[in-house]
Parts: structure tokens; sequence; C-alpha cells
């Protein structure tokens, strides 16, 4: 944690490190990568694995030791990628996705960060709720799919409840904990200076509990995604779920591949920008982000 | 003048019998003195700081500033922890601490900003305004503490062993730090620590308590001249005296 973290260090910052005892530290050793004459960065490593396994992929289908029925090679998934990007019907499907997973992210969000946080901070409340919390959520989402049919019909409506009642739970988690996190002396010193308790809930609590919560959101995002795509599958007429599952079954693999490899992109892609906005709210946080 | 009378607490947790940290604590803090607070550890120092700026119920007994009983931590009083990288809030930058405890103040936002950047400056942290509590060390978290009460007007400073967890040359530091503050703004002072040099140091009288449950042992007024020295102060008559007779109180008892 950040607590302590300067603690033996008589300097600053790390940026502002001073030289101790008048000694000036000596050059850093060259690193291996300076002896590779690369300065490649760490994610490259990565992205070798990646081109080799797409590669293998390639040529195992190419001689048909994958069945190329079901396993297209990823040549021809890529064309196809390309194609259904380029005449948009993609684009359109993945666009109703993304609706729908931020719209039931920003519900269920929103609803189980709310709720966690009341526990947290009232324990009676908390204390109330337990049960019925209890009951609810290890209930697998997409169990309610029938339910929610009859009340909402197929499509946005459904896809939004099933997916803000999947991330609602690691967000009301999340908050629940981070209700906790401010400890005694925070909490006393907002009392000495004369704080009401509301204004200790708003400006001590809810702050100290932020990095828990923008964890669990995270995690609620990408519940948000896969249940979405789940729902698609099982009850709406279009989104990326329902153009995949419809690739499938007409036969047609090279679709169904990119509608998939569509889904991976969606999901990486609100993934980042969550990550780039959680760095701005913890901007205070020493190592903002790295974790 | 701050008057604490018979001051007892006793805990006790799901009916195992009571433990008493206070047994009867009755001493007076004037206004504008400088009184340490020493016990062997354990004894209910921190409890009984707790319970005078009234964070903390009493069983019985009461603290009354200038005749008025404390029940909740009024305005005239600022506590300082011992651990402050755990009582700085580690959003706000230590300028923003600062401004946060003002929030109830009156004044403009520009009186209150003018009164944070001088209370950081009687500190010596004018430089590091803009830093957060985790890129300081230690002692200068502790002296944005102190540069917190200092801004928020309370004329009595509570300290709960605010030096213990720094080095002895930055010790050194703080202490002649807070004395220089506390004279220069006429702060009355309840200083609580383990170390019997630092209390002698520091303070126009001592109070001594006992192991728990706690009663005040002694109370000595200590006769050195101000400001202190760090060497000569130490190596003073009068100072090895008032030690000496504090050790021999604490090791009877």
């Amino acid at each position: 944690m950040y607590k302590g973290k300067a603690k033996n260090q008589e300097g600053l910052c790390p940026s502002r490190t001073l030289p101790t005892g008048g000694m000036i530290p000596p050059d850093p050793p060259p690193s291996i990568e300076g002896v590779r004459g690369g300065s490649s960065p760490p994610a490259a490593g990565g992205l070798f694995l990646l081109i080799f396994l797409l590669i293998l992929w390639e040529a195992l289908s190419r001689l048909a030791l994958l069945p190329p029925d079901a396993v297209p090679p990823v040549s021809v998934i890529g064309e196809e990628l390309w194609g259904l990007i380029i005449s948009g019907e993609l684009v359109g499907q993945a666009g109703l996705t993304i609706g729908r997973a931020l719209a039931g992210f920003g519900v269920g969000g929103v609803g189980g960060v709310a709720l966690g946080f009341a526990c947290g901070v009232f324990p009676g409340f908390g204390r109330a709720m337990r049960m019925t919390v209890e009951f609810l959520r290890p209930m697998p989402s997409v169990a309610l799919i029938p339910i929610g049919i009859l009340f909402l019909g197929l499509g946005f409506g459904l896809c939004v409840a099933v997916a803000g009642f999947a991330c609602a739970w690691p967000a009301y988690v999340a908050a629940v904990a981070g209700a906790a996190t401010a400890g005694p002396e925070l909490r006393d010193t907002a009392r000495v200076y004369g704080l009401r308790r509301w204004e200790s809930i708003v400006f001590v609590l809810a702050p100290a509990a932020l990095p828990q919560i923008m964890a669990g959101l995270r995690t609620g995002l990408a519940v948000a995604v896969a249940v979405v795509v789940t729902t698609e599958m099982a009850a709406a007429p279009n989104g990326l779920g329902s153009f995949i599952l419809e690739a499938s079954m007409a036969g047609r693999p090279g679709r169904m591949y990119a509608g998939i490899v569509a889904v991976g992109l969606v999901g990486a892609g609100l993934n980042a920008v969550f990550v780039a906005l959680r760095r701005r709210a913890l901007a205070w946080m020493p190592e903002a982000g790295q974790r | 003048m701050l008057t604490i009378e018979g001051l007892t607490k006793s805990y006790s947790q799901n009916g195992s019998p009571a433990t008493c940290a206070l047994g009867g604590v009755s001493f007076s803090v004037p206004k504008g003195a400088f009184v340490s607070l020493v016990g062997p550890s354990g004894c209910g120092k921190s409890t009984l700081l707790q319970c005078v700026c009234g964070l903390m119920r009493p069983t019985a007994g009461r603290v009354t500033l200038a005749g008025r009983e404390i029940s909740a931590p009024p305005p005239e009083m600022a506590l300082i922890f011992q651990n402050a990288a755990a009582s700085l809030f580690p959003w706000f930058t230590i300028l923003g601490n600062i401004r946060f405890v003002l929030r109830r103040a009156p004044g403009s936002k520009a009186q209150k900003l003018e009164t944070a950047r001088s209370a950081l400056a009687a500190v010596g942290l004018a430089d590091f305004a803009e830093h957060y509590p985790w890129q300081l060390s230690g002692g200068m978290q502790q002296r944005a503490a102190l540069a917190r009460g200092l801004a928020y007007g309370a004329e009595i400073l509570l300290l709960d062993e605010p030096f213990a967890s720094v080095d002895a040359q930055t010790r050194e530091d703080l202490e002649d730090l807070l004395a220089g503050v506390a004279r220069q703004q006429g702060k009355t002072v309840l200083f609580v620590t383990h170390d019997i040099d630092e209390a002698v140091y520091l303070a126009d009288t001592v109070v001594a308590l006992t192991p728990p449950p706690a009663k005040v042992a002694a109370i000595l007024p200590i006769d050195l001249p101000h400001p202190r020295d760090q060497i000569a102060s130490r190596e003073d008559r009068r100072f090895l005296d008032a030690r000496k007779a504090i050790h021999a109180l604490l090791r009877r008892v």
C-alpha cells in the first residue's frame, strides 16, 4: 500500500531522489535490453507468442490437422473480419453490444456501489440486507433471462437488466470492503477537526474506498460485456452474440470467428478506456493504475 | 484552563471482566502552559487524550475547558497522532489537507488559503504544499500534521507520542520546532510521550502516570529557562534532577 511508502527515505518523492550521504549514485549497469541493442517495450515478448500461435493455427488449419469446417485458417477469418468491418455490418452489431454493455454497467455499477457502500458505512443497514444479498448474489444472471423476457421482451431492456444484475455484485463486494478502508486515524482526524458525519462519509470514507471500488467496477465491466453477449445469443435479434450464433448455425465459421474476435476487441477496448479513467481518478495514488 | 477531574475509563468486551485503563486521573493544564504526560507504555495515555478531546466518553469523571464540559471534539482543540502518515488524507496534497479541515472555519477562500500557507511556512514546509503525503518523509509528514493543527486555530494542541516513530536527529528538530511554534503562537500543549527526557526537555510541567489503572503519580514543575537547547538544557542540573526523579517514580510504582 501507499502508506509508509516513503517512510525510510529522508528524501522526497521518487522523482526527486536526493543523493544520500553526499554520494552520487553510480550510473545504472547496462540492462539486458541495452546489450541486445533494442529498447523494445516489455509487451513485445507477449506479442511474439501471440504471433507464433496465430501462425501455428494457420499452418494446422491449412494442413487440415484441424477440421477446416470448424477452424478455418486465420487468414480466412481475417479477410472475413475485414470485409464485415468495411461493410459496416459488424460495426453496427458491435455498437449495439457496446451500448447494451455500457448501459448495464452503468445501472449495475452505480447500483452495486451504492448498495455496497451503504452496507459498509451503515452496519445496521448492512445486516438487514445481508440475507437477501447473499441469496441473490450467487444466482447465475442468465437464469434470469426467462423472467426478463416476460417483463422486457427481447433486446435492449433485457440485455441491460441481466448485465446490470450480473455486474452489480463485483461492484457491491468491492464497495463493502472499500467502505472499511479509512483507518481509525483518518476517521478520528475528521471528527477532531469538527467535520459532520455526512462530510466524513462523503469526503473521507468515499475517497478512501475509491481504489477498491474502481477494482470492483473493472471486474464488473468485463462481466457486463460477457453477459450481454450471452444474453444476445439467447434472447436478442441482433448484437454480436446473436451474430455469432447465427453464423455458427448457418455453417459459416469465418463469420462466427470474426464475431468472436470483435467481442474480444470490444472487451479489451472498454477495459482500456476504463483503466485510463481510473488512472485519472486515482492520480493521487503512488504508481496509480499499476494495480 | 483545561481541567481533568477523576477521569476513569474501563473497557469491557463481550462480557469479559472490565479492563480499567484509567483509574481516576486528575490534573489541570493552565492556559499557555506546556504539559508533558509520561507513563509506562500501555498505561492509558492515548485513552486519556481521546477522552480529553471528546473522541471517547469516559466511564466516570469529566474534562472541562474554561468550565464547560467536553463531550464532543471542541474547536479549541487539535489532536496530533503518532502516525502522521495514517492521519493525513492521502488523496489531498499537504495544502489540501489543511484547507480541508478549514471547511467550516469562518472567512473567505483566500483568507483560508493564506492561513494554510502561513501554517506550512511556520513548520518549514512552504515548498511542499503541492506534495502528496506519501511523497514526504516521516518527519515531514509529522510537520504537515502539526501545520494542519496550527492552521485549524485551536488554542490547545494535544499530541499523542508524535515523535515516537522518527529518527533521533529528526526528532530533536521536531521537538524544537514544536516548542518554538507553541511559544510563539501562545498555544497550550498537552504532550503525551513515553520518553522521560523528551517530556522534561519540552515541558513547563510533567505529569507522571502510574501503570494501569492509571493515576497521577506526581506533578513536577520543570524549572528550566526557555528557549531550551538540545545540548545545554539537557546538561543542566535541573534537567538531570527532574529526569532522575521521574525515573525513580516510574520504577517505584
